[in-house]
């Protein structure tokens, strides 16, 4: 099967609430028209060990973008407290299916986000 | 010398009410603070034209050896009373008193240890203790009059599996009937706080980190509570703004609201408290009194070849900087002496390191000197090389008597006192060439070392006992005229609701704050929020405000976000990390949430090295 040409995700933002849902936003500027087989998220366990697909909704954005956004229900996760997890944009049409890594936006981006080891939220200089 | 405050009543500048210095106990040797609170209370009835008694929670049968000498030593003022709540109830007359209805204590069915007996100094039975037989924990205690009648009782009664049964505190009156029943030694001891204030106007100045636990909670209109910060509030002295909270203040620190007043003892704590912290009402700078010689003394009795420290021989100290201080003088100035007063435990160390710079000529450990402050005035120029202090007071003494010092510029204390290059000098800490320096001046100019000298005398004035019971004053007007704004409240929380890490960078937060309060203006009315960003490897953390969703009887719904720009903005290059904080404020309130992730354990957002979205548990 021939890999489709990627779609250009742009993530917006990840949000992550009390009830335990990871929300993912962005924009899809279609390199080749609209993928027919639709977006989705894809949260997949480092190592290859398992996958995990989640469709994303859709609408119209600006003229040559259309919106995505998914909700993940984190408590679903099949993966063990020690491992981690990386998260992929997919697009599916009828030549095959293409995968990007959902990434912040790395060339203005001076801060990135992690837990400590006691859970709390920091920062850290990102590497230049 | 004698001092410029003498003895005679003042007319009274304390504003009207009872007043009581709070100390946990009052030890035979002691140090710093409690020198400064047996002080602070004669100075209240000579300067402050109110009597204030020394109160204490230890249990001891009785002071009256110790006072009578602390009294002839003139640390103790003659006026001032020692009130002890065992003492006090030994000697009360409770048979008047209506018995209280209570529950039986549970029976005893722990392993009792043998017996310890504590006499008082007529060699009557004042306590008789029942420890478990690990020695360490506590069965019951009884407590005795000196007729042989118990009047009080301490419980913690067991089960037969060791399961505690709670504590019993029991007031008895001579017939044995039960006259008081607390839960807790606190609620006791609380008690006969309100006995003391007698319903009336009353004032209860806390100098013990660990009386301040008892104190905390006491929560009357006509009563003011004040606790005196008497060192960093920081750990070891560390860095203010991201250094520990110091493990016997920190329930202070962590719920300020409970006092009218912190009080900080130099401007520049308070500073640091509060760019970390935030601003509160009840944040308060009063300066430890010190007495200054009543002249300034003649120039012409200095030794220009002699500087002075008198200093505790401890690591905090850093007595060693001041050897080296005088190695480098010596090169330049051979004749030129250090005289330490002071003893300590580093004694053979700092000689040590005399010897092996050849100085022992130079440097001269002097030991204890019963009047080491009247040294000063003989001296050139003295010298303060300690890693950090709350108020030095060996500074103090200088300027009071004319002695121009030569301190590092540490936290704190000197840079409240010492304006560089006018009374005195301030270099960087540890900078021990820049020290070395400011003494090769002052000990070759005459007139530079006059005029300092001079300057210094002068500055000594704010720390007076006058001045000081001004600043307490002041601060007590205020503390009673924010009385009725004062918030008093339990359970204050912040639940974060929902984190969003947008991918452009920065962060934003939604939650709820919430609380329970029993007086005071409504919170919700008057609180702010903050998110704050602290930065890990130094420097102030930088607040951005947060915007209210909803307010509610005692809750909040907050947001607040931040951007890249914002999270960069002012940050060194050696801050490679921040933390995320919410700040809440108002009127007495001041607290700070560290944040986290929202929901409990749970997979969590975060960003690979590349700038990838991954998931990690924590």
């Amino acid at each position: 099967m021939s890999q489709p040409p990627p779609q250009a995700f742009e993530l917006s933002k990840a949000s992550v609430t009390a009830d335990g849902l990871l929300t993912l936003s962005g924009t899809v500027r279609a390199v080749s028209g609209q993928a027919d087989g639709g977006y989705s998220f894809v949260l997949a366990v480092r190592g290859g060990a398992a996958e995990r697909e989640y469709p994303a909704r859709t609408e119209a954005g600006a003229p040559g973008a259309v919106r995505v956004s998914c909700s993940v229900p984190l408590a679903e996760l099949a993966a063990a407290p020690e491992d981690f997890v990386d998260l992929y944009f997919q697009a599916r049409d009828a030549s095959g299916s293409s995968r990007t890594r959902v990434t912040w936006q790395p060339s203005s981006l001076r801060w990135l986000p992690y837990p400590t080891k006691f859970g709390n939220l920091s920062l850290k200089r990102k590497a230049q | 010398m004698s001092m410029a405050e003498t003895a005679g009543r003042t007319a009274a500048a304390l504003p009207e009410g009872k007043y009581f210095m709070v100390l946990w106990g009052l030890a035979e040797n002691f140090g710093g603070m409690t020198t400064m609170c047996l002080h602070r209370a004669g100075a209240f009835s000579r300067f402050g034209g109110r009597e204030a008694a020394i109160i204490s929670f230890e249990p001891k049968p009785s002071y009256q050896a110790l006072t009578d000498r602390l009294r002839e030593q003139g640390k103790l003022a003659p006026g001032t009373q020692v009130l002890n709540v065992f003492q006090h109830y030994r000697d009360a007359d409770l048979d008047g008193l209506p018995a209280v209805a209570q529950p039986a204590v549970p029976e005893d069915q722990g392993p009792a240890g043998q017996p310890e007996v504590v006499l008082d100094p007529s060699g009557e039975v004042f306590m008789r203790t029942i420890m478990r037989p690990d020695g360490t924990t506590v069965a019951h205690r009884r407590y005795y009059r000196p007729d042989g009648t118990e009047f009080f009782r301490d419980e913690a009664p067991v089960d037969a599996a060791g399961k505690p049964l709670g504590r019993y505190l029991t007031l008895l009156d001579r017939t044995g009937n039960a006259v008081g029943r607390w839960r807790t030694a606190g609620d006791f001891y609380r008690h006969w706080m309100r006995e003391l204030a007698g319903g009336d106007r009353a004032v209860f100045i806390v100098d013990s980190g660990f009386a301040a636990q008892v104190v905390a909670p006491l929560d009357e209109q006509h009563i003011l509570k004040l606790v005196v910060i008497h060192n960093s509030h920081i750990a070891g002295g560390g860095d203010p703004f991201t250094g520990k909270l110091a493990t016997g203040r920190k329930p202070i620190f962590e719920d300020s609201a409970a006092w009218d007043g912190l009080v900080f003892l130099t401007r520049k704590q308070r500073e640091d408290y509060e760019l970390r912290f935030g601003r509160a009402t009840n944040l308060f700078t009063v300066s430890n009194p010190k007495p200054r010689a009543e002249a300034l003394p003649p120039f012409e009795g200095r030794d220009r070849r002699r500087g002075v420290m008198v200093v505790r021989l401890e690591s905090q100290k850093n007595v060693a900087d001041a050897v080296d201080v005088m190695a480098l003088v010596h090169q330049k100035l051979p004749d030129v002496v250090l005289d330490v007063y002071g003893k300590g435990s580093l004694r053979d160390e700092v000689q040590a390191r005399i010897e092996e710079q050849g100085l022992t000529e130079v440097v001269r450990l002097r030991g204890h000197a019963p009047n080491a402050a009247a040294e000063f005035e003989t001296a050139c120029f003295s010298l303060l090389t300690s890693r950090n202090e709350g108020q030095p007071l060996a500074l103090m003494e200088s300027l009071g008597r004319g002695c121009p010092p030569v301190s590092y510029d540490i936290r704190y204390g000197p840079s409240d006192v010492i304006e560089d290059g006018v009374n005195g000098f301030l270099v960087p800490a540890r900078d021990t060439a820049a020290a070395a320096e400011r003494v090769v001046r002052l000990c070759t100019d005459a007139e530079l070392a006059r005029e300092m000298g001079r300057r210094a005398w002068e500055r000594s004035e704010a720390f007076s006992d006058t001045a000081v019971i001004g600043q307490w004053a002041a601060v007590l007007e205020q503390a009673w005229r924010q009385v009725p704004d004062r918030v008093v409240l339990s359970g204050l929380d912040f639940t974060l609701r929902e984190l969003g890490l947008p991918a452009a960078g920065g962060l934003e937060i939604e939650g709820e704050l919430a609380w329970r309060q029993s007086a005071g203006p409504a919170l919700e009315d008057l609180v702010r929020a903050n998110l704050v960003v602290g930065r890990r490897a130094g420097g102030a953390p930088v607040f951005f405000p947060a915007e209210v969703l909803e307010r509610g009887p005692g809750r909040l719904r907050l947001r607040a976000a931040v951007t890249d720009g914002q999270l960069d903005e002012g940050v060194s290059g050696d801050n490679g990390f921040l933390d995320i904080y919410l700040q809440v404020e108002g009127n007495n309130v001041l607290h700070t949430f560290r944040i986290g992730y929202p929901g409990g354990s749970t997979w969590r957002p975060y960003a690979t090295v590349h700038g990838s979205l991954s998931l990690q548990y924590a």
